[in-house]
Order: structure tokens, then C-alpha cells, then sequence
């Protein structure tokens, strides 16, 4: 097989770069940025790779680039560069001017072998040589040393490796051609075709490789899976048969598998125990105890309850898994005692007495205690009610969980894992005998926890995630402790985001200036020590609506239109949002042409009328042209109509009908002269066309959006 | 090396290790410290947290190539089988916000039980190292509950019994006092005279600085740290004013450390 290939002097290369064990985030980091170093690494040295042919294996111990058909020399490459213009190198013979020569003389070629070349339209000389094509081989340590140098991670260190920084120390190179060896220095080290096989597992310390092709069976050989998707392959399948074998199935909610990959080299999913007694606790507390931390995984048997058996990933010899089995049930079963203590002593304490407690803690230095913060919670959950019309049962539901909510913030659980807030607050609710909706609703308060996270499920968990955020948004904006840059420590843009989400999907339709205008009260009348003078509603909307506007752009919606939407100035996100998605439907339709062009002929003349002018104050008496009284009509009849289609949120039909305004508004600009030279006629001809302007300004500005591209 | 005479929360915080890793001169040192760590002491009620135990401290400046290799043979002195045990070395970067310090390393794990810290330091008392030393941790409870397979330290066999005699355990020797420390550390100290002591280390950390003399100076840091602590298990600061009490302490720390510096320096000259 290599025969056909080295006729063709094609050979593979392999450059692996060995580390001390990388983070599982520094090793998925190496993975996405490798291959692409290598594709520009080579291209830089003119040697002609197919990028498909470049595969990267990532372990915690090494980072290796395989490129299949290397070609055995560079392209012949051309160095050109550039001379006079052809006008002045010539003179009118064709023979080479003064000019042309001392340029061909000074890049070392004769006036007879200049080219003419066109550049930017124009026809200059160009002294153009052909450069020599190395070998390959040669030109490889270049090549590795540019990928070495080159991967970017978030954070690095140095240990004395020729000054070099990596995100832990780079302890080997090897790098091979074919069967030869590439030999050069980088990082301290001498780059050999010597690599190293598992720490524990391989029958020797090194491993000679024998050929790049040979790399990954030696590697095997030597106990290391060096392809991550094979390790992948090999946990999942362990994991289904290992949880198959007890009936079962695993959870991975932490997401821990990703990572897992990245920490073994020669993967083995075993299974362990934990005392049946345990599964008193929490689901929760459980997962969290085997997942944080340690990685395993936990099992849920057919009816859905949590198993007292873990599965877990082994990096070690499958021979010996009875005693390290055993090692890892002893830190579990430690993990899970520590966190019954913590469990029980909460239980002693009960969610009255945690509640109690919150006075004694700060919730914020200049914002007052935790109990401060409870209160508040309540007293913006009834106003919120009362704005969105909340009643019943989840009214109630929403205030008895508003005075609960951060009592388990002094819980021993949730600090000894903060990821629980919320969770063990409910549990602790609910097994002093609060109602099951009082405790979703406590539990449900930090959702959605990441970005694109799950939702609170119910109207009251919603309603207090609402008014946490809100509270948390006009605090700091009160105290000026925004985000900057890439610290956001109190996470406000994610709070933000969040808030918009589950207003639109519960159908929340509130004026957000004004919940953010009583949050604001709320801190005044408890003396909260405001540092900021300015009035922070106005800006702290401004924010909501940036973060709104970000993500909206992040999935895909083109920023105009999310501009054009905020320019009608609605103080609800769910409104916002149905604007949005209504302007990207109607700017596909012919109709919205006719929108554009009606508002922007009478934004572009109501721009001119001063504030003193009034849009209500057109007086029918001085109308001159039909076509003042066409307008004046379709001003009138389309307003009310629109009002009431706006109100009931049925913004594509409002658009719709707004653009039928059109040919009255030709008309009028066709046939009248605004700026008559009479001052009566002047100003009744601005109230019209502003009265026009900002019934169509409250569907947004359409001149902001590109109509939708056509089908071809 | 011996452990160091005042309170300290680890290893790290020994001058042996702080005040050697500045400079560019090489330095090996190992030793026992005590760790007194008043937060995470539990009444001797919970079987793995201790306001009192003990840490191995290694530090090697600077780093060698193999120091992994070093550090796996000394598991295997101890009686580890490597080959048949799942060894790892799982990302943990360590900061110390009091001491100005940070490194990137692993915590390492035997079967899952973490058992040693393992760091690269990169910076102490606010100064970039420009030879790089490592720290390895070796946490003595933990290896032997693993070495002797206890699920609790304080059924750790101390000493064996001699002629059919029982063995003295760790509980033994330590659980009261856990008991009546954790009770001291969060109940009883004087949290006024312990405010008063921070200001007054404080104010002699000063003394000894504006004296020239950044070891006695640093032994007052370590007394302020201890007092720090003691102050947080009595739960009378504020998550905001540990904030600025670790600034206070750092800020010594720091100072310290650039003083050990110029004088390093000069007496090289």
C-alpha cells in the first residue's frame, strides 16, 4: 500500500507535541484550533496538503497532528515583485528605458526578462523569479514549530521550558516524515520520533515510533487511545452496557462526559455502590455528590428513581478494577456522608429558623441584608401580579414563595454546593409541609441557569425569576457596579436575556420601565445607599433591551430589524419580540415597500417640523388640495384600527394595514406643498404629515430593515 | 525542614516555601506543617474535615523535568501500586488571595480520592517567578485512610498497640480537640480582642518593615492570616469585609516579599 504512494512521493506526517495532563478545556481548545494551524502552517511553506487529510488527536497527555499525502518538496513558487508602470519602462522602440533597467539590475534579473503584469488596472513591470522548492522535510520544523507556538489557551503557564508558555508543561516532542525522523529544538526540548505510551499501562516508558503511519496502532500498543472520538465510543458503549447489565440507565445532567474524555487515555466504565440508606436524601443532592468533582455517573432504574449504584470512567487497568472500584465507593460513600451531615444539620435548623438568619447576612454592602432582599422579592411579586393580572392560586403560590426563596442560602448544603440554591430551599420547603406549587416556585427562581437553559416550568416560578432579576438589574445599576468587559460577577447580561425569555414564553406583557421604576422605590424605602444620582430606570431598560438585541442577533435575527423594532419604543419584551418577528415576516411582502416608502416620505418632512407643532391640531378648515383631505381621512380611519390591533399584539396585521396608507401619502406629497409660504397652512400641512408619522413610528422604522432577499 | 512555630493554614504559607520561591537561587525543602484552618473544623463529628491536620510540603526550585515522575515513585516508596490503582492528575488551579500567590497544577487522585496537591507556581507575594519552583502537598490523613482503607480519619491506627494491647487511633489522640477547637473557633474566641490583634500585627508588620527586617515583618503576617481566620469561623465578617481584610493581609505579603527581594539582592553584591 505505502508502494503506491512513494511513487507518487507522498507521505504522511505526524507531529505530537507531549505534555504533563493538559485540562480537559485546554485539550478540547488544542483540538479546535490544530488542524486549522497546521493547514496554515503549511500553506505557509508552499507545501500542498488537502486540509480533509489533517486529523487531530487530542489526550491529556499529548496533542498530535496526522496529515496524510504530504507531497515530498514545496510547489515551485514564484517571487515576484513589482516595478515601474509599463508606460515608463519601455520607450518607443520596446526597449527597455533606464528606469526599467536599474529596477531588473536591482532585483538581481536582466531588462530583457522583466514581464508586464496588470495591477489594479494598470499595466506595470514585474522582475519575477522562480523560487527553488525545498524538500519537504526540510521545511517541517518550521512547520511544527508554528503549531507549537501558535495554540491559543485561556490560561497559561511557564516552568522553565525555554521561556515558552503553555497551559501545562510541554515535557516531549516527536515528529516523523514517513519513516524519517524530524529533528530540531523548540521549548527547551530536542524534537525526536520518540514518544510515550500510558503512564502506567505501557510495557515501556517510550514507544520508537516507527512510522507516522504506525503512530496511533503503537500507541495502542502502549495503552494510549490517542482519538478522542474512539474514547468516546468506548465510554458511551461502556456505559450502556454497564447500566444495561442492572436494568438501568445513566444520567449525565452535569454534562460530564465531555470532559471525561479528555481525562483518560485508555478508557474503562466500571460500576460501583453506595448504601441503600442514602437514597433518602435529595435526587439532587446525589447527582450533584457523584457528579461534581468526582464525574461519575449516576443511574436511574426503569420507574426513574435514582439507583444506589454509580457508573464511573477508569484509567487504569481493567485487571485491578475490583480494588479501585473499591477505592472510588469509599470517596463517594465520604462525599455522600459529608453531604447527609450537612443535610441533617439543615433539617435541625428548618427553613423558619434559615429564614430568620437572613438578616445577619449581607446581601449586598450597600443594598442591605439578605432579609432586605426577601422583602423586596415579595413586595415586587404583588406589583407584578397586579400588572400582568395574576390572581388565584399563583398569585398566592408567587408571594409565599417570594418570603422563602433565599432562606437556603444560609443552608450548610448550599454552601458546600452553591449549585443547589434554589433546589434545596424546596426540599426544605416541602418537607416542612409547604404546598408543591410554593416549593416549584422556589425552585425554579435562578432558571434559566445558563444561557439557552431550561425554563421555570410554572406561572409562579416565573413570576418570582421575573422579579429576582429585575431586583438584582436595578441594584447594581443603583450602586454603578455594571458589567464591564468580560467580568459581569453579579451575571446581569445573562439576567437580562433570561428575564426577556420567560416574559415571551409565558406571555408576560408588562411596561418593564415601570416593574424597574417600583424595584427602584423599593430600595428607597429601605434607606438602600444609593450611590448613583442618576435616575437608573431609563438606562437600566436600555441594558435589558441591548442584551435582548444581542441575543436575538446571536440566533440569527439581522441587527436592523431588532433596531428597527426598538425604534417604536415599547416598554414590553414580549411586545419587542412579536414587533421583531412580525417586521421579519412583512418585509418578504410586496407590502412592505409601500411602509417604507409612505414612512419615510413622512418621517423625513415631520423631521423638519419643530416640537411646538401639534399632530392633533389639524384644522380640516384650511385643507387647499383633495389630496390634504385624503390623508387627513386615511390618518384617521387607519389610526383607532391599528390602536386596536397593536393592542391585542397582532403587529403583522397592523403592519399590513399601516402600509395601506401609501397612496394617500403620494398623493399628498405629490399634489401639496408642505412648506407653503403661509405660516396657517404651513403648520396645518406638518400637524398632518406628523400625525402620519407617528402612527406608522409605533410599528418601528422600517428604513432601518433591507427588505428580505427575494426567492430566486 | 521543620514545621514552622506560628499558625499557619499551609505549607505554602511557611517561610521555607514563600519567602525561598521568590528569588533565582535553587531551593529544595521538605517538611510536616500542621494546618490550622479554623473554618472546616466540624465538633469531630465528620469523618474527613478537620480545623487541625497535617500537610507533606515539598518545594523544588526550580521545577524539575521529571518532577511527576519523582513525585509517582515517591507513591510507590509509600507502599501505592501504581500499576494496579487509577492514578490521575486532575486540573486545579490553586490561588492564595492572601499571599498574593497563584499556580496552575492538579490536585492528584488515587482511585478517586484526592491525596496531594501539585502546583507550579507562577506568582508569590505579587512577584512574577522567574524560576519556577513546584509545590507538592501531600495530605497525610487522606494517604493513610487510603494506605490503611478507614472510611473515618479517626479510625486511623496512630500507633499499633504492643503486646495485644489496642491500637491508638487518630481519634485518640485528636478528636477532643477537634471538638473543643471547633467550639473555641466558632463560639468562644473574643472576637474584640481578636479585631484588636489584627490591627496590632498589623501595625508591627509595619514597624518591622519600616525596620528593614522583612522576617520578623512576615511572621506577622502569619499572625494577622490566623487572626483573619479565626475571625471568619466566628462568622463576624462580612462577605464584603473579607474582601478587605484579605487585601490588608496581601498587601503585607507582598511587601514582605519585594523587601526579602532588594535585600537578596544587595547581599549578593
Amino acid at each position: 500500500m505505502p508502494a503506491g504512494k512513494e511513487i507518487d512521493g507522498l507521505r504522511d506526517f505526524l507531529f505530537e507535541i507531549g505534555t504533563e495532563e493538559l485540562p480537559a478545556a485546554a485539550a478540547a481548545a488544542a483540538l479546535s484550533q490544530a488542524g486549522a494551524l497546521a493547514a496554515e502552517a503549511f500553506a505557509a511553506q508552499t507545501v500542498s496538503i488537502e486540509p480533509e487529510k489533517i486529523t487531530v488527536w487530542v489526550t491529556p497527555r499529548r496533542i498530535a497532528v496526522y496529515v496524510r499525502d504530504v507531497p515530498a518538496s514545496q510547489e515551485p513558487g514564484e517571487i515576484v515583485q513589482r516595478g515601474p508602470r509599463a508606460g515608463a519602462a519601455f520607450d518607443a522602440d520596446g526597449k527597455p528605458t533606464g528606469a526599467a533597467a536599474g529596477f531588473a539590475r536591482s532585483k538581481g534579473v536582466e531588462p530583457e526578462e522583466l514581464q508586464v503584469r496588470e495591477f489594479k488596472g494598470q499595466d506595470f513591470v514585474f522582475a519575477v523569479k522562480t523560487k527553488e522548492a525545498l524538500p519537504t522535510q526540510a521545511v517541517l520544523p518550521a512547520i511544527c514549530r508554528q503549531i507549537l507556538e501558535n495554540i491559543r489557551f485561556g490560561k497559561t503557564m511557564g516552568w522553565g521550558g525555554g521561556g515558552m508558555r503553555f497551559s501545562r508543561p510541554v515535557r516531549w516532542l516527536a515528529a516523523k516524515f514517513g519513516r524519517d525522523t524530524i529533528a530540531f529544538e523548540a521549548a527547551g526540548l530536542k524534537c525526536a520520533g520518540v514518544s510515550r505510551g500510558h503512564r502506567f499501562l505501557a510495557p515501556s516508558a517510550t514507544v520508537e515510533i516507527t512510522g507516522a503511519a504506525d503512530y496511533r496502532t503503537q500507541l495502542a500498543a502502549a495503552g494510549v487511545i490517542v482519538d478522542q472520538e474512539e474514547r468516546r465510543r468506548i465510554i458511551l458503549e461502556g456505559l450502556a452496557t454497564e447500566a444495561g447489565k442492572q436494568g438501568a440507565s445513566f444520567i449525565d445532567p452535569a454534562g460530564e462526559l465531555e470532559e471525561v474524555i479528555y481525562l483518560v487515555e485508555n478508557p474503562s466504565v466500571h460500576a460501583g455502590v453506595f448504601a441503600e440508606a442514602h437514597l433518602r436524601l435529595p435526587d439532587m443532592v446525589l447527582i450533584t455528590a457523584m457528579q461534581s468533582h468526582q464525574r461519575y455517573f449516576p443511574l436511574r432504574a426503569e420507574d426513574g428513581s435514582l439507583m444506589a449504584s454509580f457508573l464511573y470512567v477508569m484509567n487504569g487497568d481493567p485487571a485491578s478494577a475490583g480494588q479501585i472500584t473499591d477505592g472510588n465507593q469509599r470517596v463517594l460513600e465520604g462525599r455522600i456522608e459529608d453531604a447527609e451531615f450537612s443535610f441533617d444539620k439543615d433539617l435541625a435548623t428548618g427553613i423558619e429558623a434559615m429564614t430568620a438568619r437572613l438578616e445577619a447576612v449581607a446581601f449586598h454592602r450597600r443594598l442591605g441584608s439578605l432579609a432586605h432582599k426577601a422583602s423586596r422579592l415579595w413586595s415586587l411579586v404583588e406589583t407584578f401580579a397586579d400588572m400582568v393580572n395574576l390572581c388565584g392560586p399563583d398569585r398566592k403560590a408567587a408571594a409565599a414563595a417570594a418570603k422563602l426563596a433565599k432562606a437556603d442560602l444560609v443552608s450548610v448544603m448550599v454552601q458546600e454546593f452553591p449549585d443547589l440554591q434554589g433546589y434545596m430551599g424546596s426540599v426544605y420547603a416541602g418537607m416542612e409541609g409547604f404546598p408543591a406549587d410554593v416549593c416549584q416556585a422556589v425552585a425554579e427562581q435562578y432558571m434559566p441557569v445558563a444561557a439557552g437553559g431550561a425554563l421555570p416550568a410554572s406561572v409562579p416560578g416565573a413570576v418570582l425569576a421575573i422579579c429576582d432579576r429585575v431586583d438584582n438589574i436595578i441594584g447594581a445599576f443603583s450602586v454603578d457596579e455594571l458589567p464591564t468587559g468580560s467580568r459581569d460577577p453579579y451575571g446581569l447580561r445573562r439576567a437580562a436575556a433570561g428575564l426577556a425569555e420567560i416574559s415571551s414564553s409565558f406571555g408576560f406583557d408588562f411596561d418593564l420601565t415601570a416593574l424597574l421604576a417600583a424595584a427602584r422605590q423599593l430600595f428607597i424605602d429601605q434607606k438602600a445607599d444609593i450611590v448613583r444620582e442618576e435616575y437608573p430606570v431609563g438606562p437600566a431598560f436600555e441594558f435589558v433591551l441591548d442584551r435582548i438585541q444581542q441575543r436575538q442577533v446571536e440566533q440569527g435575527t439581522p441587527v436592523e430589524l431588532v433596531e428597527a423594532a426598538r425604534a417604536a419604543g415599547l416598554t414590553s419584551t414580549l411586545r419587542l419580540l412579536l414587533l421583531t418577528r412580525a417586521l421579519d415576516e412583512f418585509r418578504a411582502q410586496p407590502a412592505f415597500e409601500d411602509l417604507h416608502t409612505a414612512y419615510f416620505r413622512c418621517s423625513k418632512i415631520a423631521a423638519k417640523a419643530g416640537a411646538e407643532i401639534d399632530p392633533d391640531s389639524v384644522d380640516e378648515s384650511l385643507f387647499a388640495a383633495a389630496a390634504e383631505e385624503e390623508l387627513h381621512r386615511a390618518v384617521l380611519q387607519l389610526g383607532p384600527r391599528i390602536a386596536e390591533l397593536t393592542a391585542a399584539r397582532q403587529y403583522g396585521e397592523a403592519l399590513a394595514l399601516a402600509a395601506t396608507i401609501r397612496p394617500a401619502v403620494d398623493h399628498f406629497f405629490d399634489d401639496v406643498l408642505v412648506m407653503a409660504k403661509e405660516e396657517d397652512l404651513r403648520r396645518n400641512r406638518l400637524a398632518l404629515v406628523l400625525g402620519a408619522a407617528r402612527m406608522l413610528a409605533q410599528l418601528g422604522d422600517p428604513m432601518r430593515v433591507a427588505a428580505a432577499p427575494k426567492e430566486a | 525542614m521543620q514545621p514552622y512555630h506560628t499558625e499557619v493554614g499551609a505549607g505554602t504559607f511557611n517561610p521555607a516555601t514563600f519567602l525561598r520561591c521568590l528569588d533565582d537561587r535553587a531551593w529544595r525543602a521538605a517538611y510536616v506543617e500542621p494546618s490550622i484552618r479554623p473554618t472546616d473544623g466540624r465538633y469531630g463529628e465528620n469523618p474527613y474535615r478537620l480545623s487541625h491536620y497535617y500537610q507533606f510540603q515539598v518545594i523544588l526550585k526550580p521545577a524539575p523535568a521529571d518532577c511527576q515522575d519523582l513525585y509517582l515513585r515517591s507513591l510507590a516508596e509509600l507502599g501505592v501500586d501504581l500499576a494496579a490503582h487509577d492514578v490521575r492528575f486532575v486540573e486545579d488551579d490553586w490561588e492564595g488571595p492572601t499571599l498574593g500567590a497563584w499556580g496552575l497544577g492538579w490536585e492528584v487522585w488515587i482511585d478517586g480520592m484526592e491525596i496531594t496537591q501539585f502546583t507550579y507556581f507562577q506568582q508569590v507575594g505579587g512577584i512574577d517567578l522567574s524560576l519556577v519552583p513546584v509545590e507538592i502537598t501531600y495530605g497525610l490523613e487522606r494517604i493513610a485512610m487510603y494506605l490503611q482503607k478507614k472510611n473515618s480519619v479517626y479510625d486511623l491506627v496512630w500507633a499499633a498497640g504492643t503486646d495485644g494491647a489496642p491500637a491508638t487511633t487518630y481519634g485518640d489522640v485528636y478528636q477532643t480537640n477537634e471538638a473543643q477547637f471547633s467550639r473555641y473557633n466558632f463560639e468562644i474566641a473574643d472576637t474584640a480582642l481578636l479585631l484588636q490583634h489584627f490591627t496590632d500585627f498589623e501595625q508591627e508588620c509595619e514597624r518591622c518593615l519600616a525596620a528593614g527586617l522583612p522576617r520578623p515583618a512576615y511572621d506577622y503576617v502569619l499572625k494577622c492570616s490566623h487572626t483573619f481566620n479565626l475571625l471568619d469561623s466566628r462568622g463576624v465578617i462580612s462577605v464584603t469585609d473579607r474582601t478587605g481584610y484579605i487585601a490588608r493581609v496581601r498587601n503585607l505579603a507582598r511587601r514582605c516579599a519585594e523587601m526579602y527581594l532588594s535585600l537578596r539582592a544587595s547581599e549578593e553584591q
